[in-house]
């Protein structure tokens, strides 16, 4: 599946303002929180979270093989999320994260390389199995733009493509605190988590074009690698500051 | 923490499994390239991954690629001189072990849609292919090839019917038989030959021992065996060197065809005639009845010639005495010309015409022997009205004086144009029937290609950033701006009825070899610039790059 820019960016500006009211439905939710007792409350239980940590994506699309030898997508991990809604040993956190991957190759010789960019907006839901763990199931739609390219000694200029598709993740984890274990609500606490699952990713376009600089006279041809979905089962393991 | 720990040990077997592969073919390295060049699209055959990318040729010099699937094991690429089909030879998997496993075949891409590949699978691995002109057959034998199986019969003839789709009965095998050793070395397709019974194609088999005729169109009738002397009288290793043919006069009063062999070591020129035949089929029609033309010195070539006195088989000496006969071949009158230097080759310019008998043809004589700095037109309009005697060169030759030996001599047919190489790289075009000449001087080793029509070549140096145009009639040259060396370049028609020149750059690597079958890709990347070919502007070119990486996401 493929958009195009315009709507991709229009995706984008549309998941960034909802996660921005999020944020904010999350911030009143706190507020009202703040309201209650924290004694009836455990800060182990409801809290925001800072985390970063490494995605490993398992990518089976044929369109990603020029880039990889191995069919993995490492990315760069960061997100923040905050509970919204807790009740008994189950609470509600929607999140935002940011990825980063790359990978890079030779294609019959010819150096390639492949960068991600995936901005998803996460609801999860957790399942305190106890005061120093819980599992987690979450959905993330997101916004995916990626950018290819391709070095040939004959090309006017490295070839590259760019293009904005979408995704939509599914994953249960678990995630286990190190520490410290007291219950006191003013402590910033940290965790260790792992998650596995399943991404769809719409196709991106792979019709490179030579990057010549506006002005540049030459007339290039476009190599064209057909399309790549950044797709597949994927692991993330984080690491994550609550607080 | 024990459940922690299983989940981990979870994460860590899906990290595990999203360690893949990816397939080979990303691996491979484009090493070597043959080229394909149809009249309206260029066929890169990817050995590596046995395809063949079929490149064409749109407006604004775009070009559309498509991959197609060729035989594995590819031995040879070959197109055919009117540049309608490009044929493939393949030999198959190494080892066939399972019925999957692929046999030899012969791979036909066609003009107008090379992408709808014609395989014809062959009975075995022969390593050689014969083309007709008139593109009927192919036919694939040993030759003298060391490709192919570890064994193999040099004497079978795998004949392809190129009108008929593949099929039980296409191709056919044929063994020639033997009986006296040898193996076919050379095939010949004759244009039809106006035999008793009516006109017909021969195939001619030079073998290293004998000449064999097979008709075409009876393939159940037997084949004719030629010998080149009498093995009971004659013990020398007597081999065919090359053969004119006579196609013969249509009509029951007309001329017989004819067929001249010329020898290794002989200085005689066997002649025979295919006279008619009383047997009935399925035996042959015709009967060859030889006759032998003796010529004092042993014949570098041979040719049936037009002249003002009628056909004539003419024969060049070089040695003793540089010496050209013209041999009446029905009561063996003979003519001669003594020429100033030991000329070996003789070219008539337009062809040879079996029915013209009153004009005679412009014939040029050259040499390759690097000790003859000139080359010769011999006006067979003047050749006088005797039985025997010698002919005045003095009127009948001109010689043009070259800056060097000659190196090579292309024919260009549709223009009627001669295109002689020097060893001093000097150029000529020649228009001997307007008795004009063009010289061109070159700085280094230049390699020509031709458009289809004829009237324009394109020169480069290979390896280098050296690119023309040379519009043939008046050698005009229009120097092409390119910013990367050329290794090869060939011209194609475009979607749009224009022309489309594709210059081919690759890192090293020239083409060396002076023809377009073969072109080494040491640097595993090819990129192509495509020109107008009318209108050779480089600002209106266009590059494309990482061309080995097309189609491979088909």
């Amino acid at each position: 599946m493929r958009f195009d820019v315009r709507f991709a960016r229009r995706t984008l500006r549309q998941l960034t303002s909802t996660a921005g009211a999020l944020l904010a439905l999350v911030g009143l939710a706190r507020t009202a929180a703040a309201q209650e007792p924290y004694a009836e409350r455990d800060s182990r239980h409801s809290f925001w979270q800072v985390q970063a940590g490494v995605r490993s994506t398992f990518v089976t699309d044929p369109g990603f093989d020029p880039f990889s030898t191995a069919d993995a997508l490492t990315s760069f991990s960061v997100g923040a999320s905050r509970t919204v809604f807790e009740q008994g040993a189950y609470s509600l956190a929607p999140g935002v994260f940011w990825d980063y991957g790359s990978s890079s190759a030779t294609a019959r010789g010819q150096q390639t390389s492949l960068s991600a960019h995936r901005l998803g907006l996460a609801l999860e839901g957790r399942c305190h199995l106890a005061p120093w763990a819980y599992a987690l199931l979450r959905v993330t739609p997101s916004a995916i733009h990626q950018r290819a390219r391709l070095s040939d000694p004959f090309a006017a200029a490295p070839y590259v493509a760019n293009d904005w598709t979408f995704g939509i993740d599914a994953s249960a984890g678990a995630a286990f605190l190190l520490g410290p274990q007291s219950p006191s609500p003013a402590l910033v606490r940290w965790w260790l988590a792992a998650e596995a699952g399943y991404g769809y990713a719409g196709s991106g376009s792979l019709s490179m074009h030579a990057d010549l600089p506006s002005g540049d006279p030459r007339r290039t041809g476009d190599v064209n690698l057909g399309s790549v979905a950044l797709g597949g089962s994927f692991v993330r393991v984080y690491g994550s500051v609550t607080f | 923490m024990i459940r922690g720990a299983r989940l981990l040990a979870l994460a860590s077997t899906v990290l595990l499994a999203a360690c893949g592969g990816r397939p080979s073919e990303w691996d491979s390295l484009p090493r070597n390239l043959a080229l394909g060049q149809l009249r309206d699209a260029a066929v890169l055959v990817d050995s590596a991954l046995n395809r063949g990318l079929v490149v064409r040729a749109q407006a604004d010099q775009k070009l559309d690629f498509r991959a197609v699937r060729l035989g594995k094991g590819i031995i040879s690429t070959t197109t055919s001189v009117d540049r309608e089909r490009t044929f493939v030879l393949s030999q198959g998997d190494e080892v066939r072990l399972r019925s999957t496993d692929e046999g030899p075949a012969l791979s036909v891409l066609e003009a107008g849609h090379p992408d709808q590949v014609k395989r014809y699978d062959l009975p075995d691995a022969l390593p050689s292919l014969a083309l007709d002109p008139a593109g009927r057959y192919a036919i694939v034998y040993a030759g003298q090839s060391t490709a192919g199986g570890f064994i193999k019969n040099p004497n079978e003839l795998i004949v392809v019917d190129l009108a008929a789709p593949p099929s039980a009965d296409n191709p056919t095998r044929r063994s020639l038989p033997s009986n006296i050793g040898g193996s076919p070395q050379r095939l010949t397709f004759t244009e039809p030959l106006h035999l008793p019974a009516g006109d017909r194609r021969l195939l001619v088999v030079e073998t290293d021992r004998d000449v064999m005729l097979l008709d075409l169109d009876h393939p159940e009738r037997p084949e004719v065996s030629l010998p080149v002397k009498d093995p009971r009288t004659d013990s020398r290793p007597l081999a065919p060197a090359g053969i004119a043919i006579d196609p013969g006069q249509a009509g029951s009063q007309g001329r017989p065809p004819a067929l001249a062999i010329r020898t290794n070591q002989d200085d005689n020129v066997i002649v025979y005639t295919l006279l008619p035949s009383s047997k009935d089929p399925p035996e042959n029609d015709f009967i060859p009845t030889p006759n032998a033309a003796v010529v004092g010195g042993v014949p570098s070539d041979i040719a049936f010639v037009n002249t003002n006195q009628g056909p004539r088989l003419a024969v060049m000496v070089p040695a003793p005495v540089p010496t050209g006969f013209l041999i009446k071949i029905d009561d063996n009158q003979t003519l001669t010309a003594k020429f100033s230097a030991g000329y070996q080759r003789i070219s008539p310019v337009a062809g040879f015409a079996s029915d013209s008998t009153t004009i005679g043809d412009q014939v040029m004589l050259w040499s390759t022997d690097g000790r003859t700095n000139s080359i010769a037109f011999w006006d067979l309009d003047k050749v006088p009205d005797i039985p025997f005697g010698s002919i005045d060169t003095l009127k009948a030759v001109e010689t043009l004086n070259l800056n060097g030996s000659v190196a090579s001599v292309t024919t260009i047919p549709e223009r009627n144009l001669k295109i002689v190489e020097t060893t001093t790289r000097a150029l000529y075009v020649l228009d001997p029937e307007q008795h004009l000449t063009s010289a061109l001087s070159t700085t280094g080793k230049v390699s020509l290609r031709y458009a289809r029509e004829g009237d324009r070549a394109w020169a480069f140096v290979p390896a280098q950033k050296a690119l023309a145009q040379v519009v043939l009639a008046g050698a005009h040259i229009l120097s092409v701006d390119v910013d990367r060396p050329v290794n090869e370049v060939l011209e194609i028609e475009r979607s749009d009825g224009g022309r489309a020149l594709l210059a081919l750059h690759a890192t090293t690597g020239a083409n060396t070899a002076n023809d377009t079958t073969s072109f080494e890709l040491a640097g595993g990347t090819l990129g192509v610039t495509v020109f107008d070919a009318l209108t050779p502007d480089a600002a209106k070119s266009r590059r494309y790059a990482a061309v080995m990486l097309e189609g491979l996401a088909q």
